[in-house]
């Protein structure tokens, strides 16, 4: 079945670019793998159901989780992704390899840095620890390894997005009256959403935290960058969507038998996610004192806005799927529903992570309400609802997305299509029931974010069963989804025993109705980044202008609060931390060196 | 393509269907419990549940072969 | 550009949606006096200099109207001062809380009085006291490695036996 066209695979096409993508995937896949693990740690012990280590690791465990799962994991993928995406839609090899390989680098090297300092953290004796959660607001304070991989991993990222404008403006010079390509027109406007909502994160890093962390500053406004943090939260949450959407829009639909509905439609949707994107961060910060009231509402209704391109793409991907079914014979109100690949682990894992998304939405629009959010702000129920969208939705479609992809970027067959299909199931079915018990915890009032939600003082009282019977259910579904990630993994590693074999390549039909009946204005990248700037600076002058004024770039004092337990003498710890980044880099290297 | 490509019926989409009903099923509790405020003891919910669902799935694979027989 | 008639409906259905939600989410906010929002009323404050505030250098609960009391809470690792609060029943209790350190969370479990504690920022939140009763506190935002012990309590006594002032 997972035979292709017949047609030459992309590897065939663009070796290079292929390595590169497999490159990028295998970081996701690590990071994926490691996450994973400490998932399943996560839900045991704080549900006290299985305790292996002490609970003030439990801060280590839970940072690295963050870290490697929403940075390193969801990232990685986008940009392989969007390699191939830029070089399948414009059917051109990358400007200058070197510059590709250069960005891939900056990221690895970035990411294997920080997530060092972050396990660092297991290890007393070193004295370099970074439990600052991924969020890390300060005034707690990482070793400043933490953020200045962050920083390198920002600015490898930057250089992506710089590649990938570079193939367009190269393209276009040749091709001046067409239309971009709908997969690189999902890259470019999802590239300057980046853009602007790292301006945030970026000033956080380099001009405070970074320079406080050395000790060139002595104090830093926590408002502030917990603001300017936001600035770039939300906004990101969106970059990891648009690589799901990018394979709803433009592989589901193949996968199902038939083409996308629309492509102008599709392309106003990006548009309206690069608009509406970042001026939307307060929402976040509903319960923050030193914010006005205004200020959030406006946030809350931007974000209510922010559903039209979300509740679109529901309408286009079914439409399209159902196309897809009655192309293959389907035929009634839903029998055509039965006509549809459920063998296929691609085409089901992206169902039911679609699925899974409408779920995510409704409690989204929960926690987007301002007054009801009070019930559930910093509650269990918000990792229940993120672990559907970013944890599901998004996971869940790489992975099948990978499952469609990774033969065409090796010319191998996927190792076992059964297994495939049995991992995205008992993806859902764990989750269903992780998220589940999340939710309503969180309607108790158990909070996230903690080794041990049983205390001294008081019980959390339930409207129905027990928070016993809660916890069972989230261990069993943190574990389901722990196998399933190893299914997924084993699945892709035994693939790379199968022999090489041609002809596995894939082509995706263009849209029932395509781009030329559209408005060109629609491809005005320049028109549509200096609106979201404007929107942006809308919503943020007054409230930042506000913080600044109230107690300065520099915060009202205070002091800073390492999380570093024990503290070595500087050269030991140089030299314990030079040996163990350095040998991280060799397995690193060796393991690229295998993959490529 | 093995076999044909245009394939009406598949049974993955029974495997799906399932577990999509299950997790219904099993969400049905939740409503029960949060929005109407009826407590149905888990001990006797689930094993009720899952014996329904082992039902229909008996159900479904005889009246398949049943049909595929006489089809 | 043609789009389909199914695909209009859907949108026009779209908006209306949106427009429902924020009409409710503005009822909710503006309509309904149950909980004040969190904004920028409080003061601001250098966290180092915490203990010589008239306020908070010694934290507690004090009565400032016919039924009306204000709560001083400090928020610091891994602890809330006072422990416990007590605040009489039937009454209008403002509490006003901020951080020694780093940010904390301030939430009565069960309740929708929450706020972030921020170091130098004083979250200010009012909110209805009925019956009497004990409610648990927590901190709800990561603080550091004792963050999971972090808890409190919010005593409601019957206002007869209420002795008024700091029941540390
Ligand atoms: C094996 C699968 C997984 C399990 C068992 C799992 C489990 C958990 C649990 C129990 C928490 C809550 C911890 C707490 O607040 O105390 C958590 C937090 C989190 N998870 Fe997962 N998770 C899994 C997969 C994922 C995936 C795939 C993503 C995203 C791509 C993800 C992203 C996050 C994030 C961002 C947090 C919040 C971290 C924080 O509060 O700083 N998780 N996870
Ligand atoms: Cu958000
Ligand atoms: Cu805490």
């Amino acid at each position: 079945m997972s035979t292709g066209s017949g047609a030459a695979t992309f590897v065939d096409r663009y070796p290079e670019e292929a390595s590169i993508v497999r490159q990028a995937f295998f970081v996701a896949f690590v990071a994926f793998g490691l996450g994973a693990l400490f998932g399943v740690i996560q839900a045991l012990h704080r549900t006290d159901i299985l305790r292996f280590i002490p609970s003030t690791d439990y801060y280590t465990v839970l940072t690295a989780h963050g870290v490697l799962l929403v940075i390193v994991f969801t990232i990685f993928f986008l940009v392989g992704l969007f390699q191939w995406a830029i070089t399948r839609s414009f059917d051109r090899p990358v400007e200058d390899i070197r510059i590709t390989k250069a960005w891939l680098a900056l990221m690895s090297v970035g990411s294997v840095v920080t997530g060092v300092t972050i396990l660092l953290g297991f290890v007393d004796e070193v004295g370099i620890s970074a439990d600052v959660l991924f969020t890390f607001y300060a005034p707690l304070q990482a070793h400043p390894l933490f953020y200045a991989g962050l920083a390198v991993f920002l600015v490898g990222t930057w250089i992506a997005g710089a590649d990938w404008f570079r193939s367009w403006l190269a393209w276009n010079a040749e091709h001046p009256d067409d239309r971009i390509p709908l997969q690189a027109f999902v890259v470019l406007t999802t590239m300057l959403m980046w853009y602007i909502a790292t301006i945030g994160v970026a000033v956080a890093v380099l001009f405070f935290l970074l320079p406080w962390s050395l000790g060139l500053i002595e104090t830093v406004n926590p408002l502030l960058t917990r603001t300017l943090f936001w600035f770039f939260g939300h906004p990101v949450v969106y970059f990891w969507l648009m690589p799901a959407y990018l394979l709803w829009y433009t592989v589901l639909p193949k996968i199902a038998g038939g083409r996308l509905f629309s492509d102008p439609l599709a392309r106003v949707v990006f548009v309206l996610f690069l608009l509406l994107s970042t001026p939307v961060g307060i929402h976040h910060q509903y319960l923050d004192p030193g914010i006005a009231e205004s200020f959030k509402f406006i946030a809350m209704t931007n974000t209510m806005f922010l559903l039209l391109p979300s509740l679109l793409t529901a309408f286009t991907v079914v439409a399209s799927v159902e196309h897809g079914a009655r192309q293959r014979g389907g035929t009634g109100l839903f029998g055509w529903l039965r006509a549809l690949p459920w063998r296929d682990p691609a085409f089901t894992g992206m169902m039911l992570a679609g699925l899974m998304f409408a779920a995510g939405g409704f409690s989204g629009m929960i926690n987007a309400g301002m007054n009801i959010n009070y019930l559930v702000h910093n509650t269990l129920w918000v990792p229940g609802h993120f672990h559907l969208t970013v944890g599901t939705a998004v996971a869940l479609t790489m992975m099948a997305g990978t499952y469609w992809l990774w033969p065409q970027l090796t010319n191998r067959r996927l190792y076992s299509r059964p297994i495939g299909l049995l991992q995205v199931v008992v993806w859902f079915g764990g989750m269903a029931l992780m998220s589940n018990a999340m939710h309503v915890s969180g309607l108790y009032g158990i909070p996230r974010r903690t080794a041990e939600p049983q205390y001294q003082g008081f019980d959390f009282s339930t409207a129905f069963g027990s928070v016993a019977e809660l916890n069972v259910q989230l261990a069993i579904g943190g574990t389901l989804l722990f196998v399933s990630a190893l299914l997924f993994l084993a699945n892709l590693a035994f693939s790379w025993g199968n022999p090489t074999t041609s002809g596995l390549g894939q082509t995706l039909p263009p849209a029932l109705s395509g781009p030329d009946d559209s408005p060109r204005v629609l491809d005005n990248m320049r028109l549509w980044a200096a609106i979201a700037l404007v929107l942006v600076a809308l919503a943020y002058a007054l409230p930042l202008g506000a913080i600044v004024a109230d107690s300065g770039l520099f915060g009202p004092g205070g002091d800073a609060y390492p999380v570093t337990v024990v503290l070595n003498s500087v050269a030991v710890t140089a030299e314990r931390l030079t040996a163990s980044v350095g040998a991280t880099l060799a397995d690193v290297g060796g393991v690229l060196e295998v993959i490529r | 393509m093995t076999g044909n490509p245009l394939r009406i019926e598949t049974s993955g989409g029974v495997l799906v269907g399932f577990v999509v009903l299950a997790v219904v099923v099993f969400e049905l509790r939740t409503v029960l419990g949060m929005l109407f405020g009826i407590d149905v003891s888990g001990v006797v919910y689930f094993p009720v549940a899952l014996a329904v669902l082992v039902g229909l799935l008996v159900a479904e694979n005889a009246l398949r072969s049943v049909g595929s027989k006489e089809g | 550009m043609h789009i389909h008639q199914y695909e209009k409906l859907w949108l026009g259905l779209s908006l209306l949606l949106i427009v429902g939600f924020v009409a409710t989410v503005t009822y909710g906010a503006v309509g309904t006096p149950a909980i004040s929002m969190i904004g920028d009323d409080g003061d601001t404050l250098n966290p180092n200099a915490i203990d010589d505030h008239p306020e908070f250098g010694d934290p507690g609960v004090e009565k400032v109207g016919e039924s009306e009391y204000a709560a001083y809470v400090v928020a610091r690792q891994f602890m809330f001062q006072p422990d416990p609060i007590v605040v009489p029943a039937n009454t209008t209790v403002t509490f006003y809380v901020t951080s020694a350190d780093v940010i904390h969370g301030f939430s009565v479990v069960g309740t929708n009085a929450n706020t972030m504690v921020i170091p130098g920022e004083v979250a200010e939140l009012t909110v209805e006291i009925n019956d009497p009763g004990e409610y648990g506190i927590v901190c709800h935002e990561y603080c550091g490695n004792g963050h999971h012990g972090m808890e409190g309590l919010l005593k409601v006594v019957p206002a007869d036996e209420y002795d008024g002032g700091d029941a540390e």
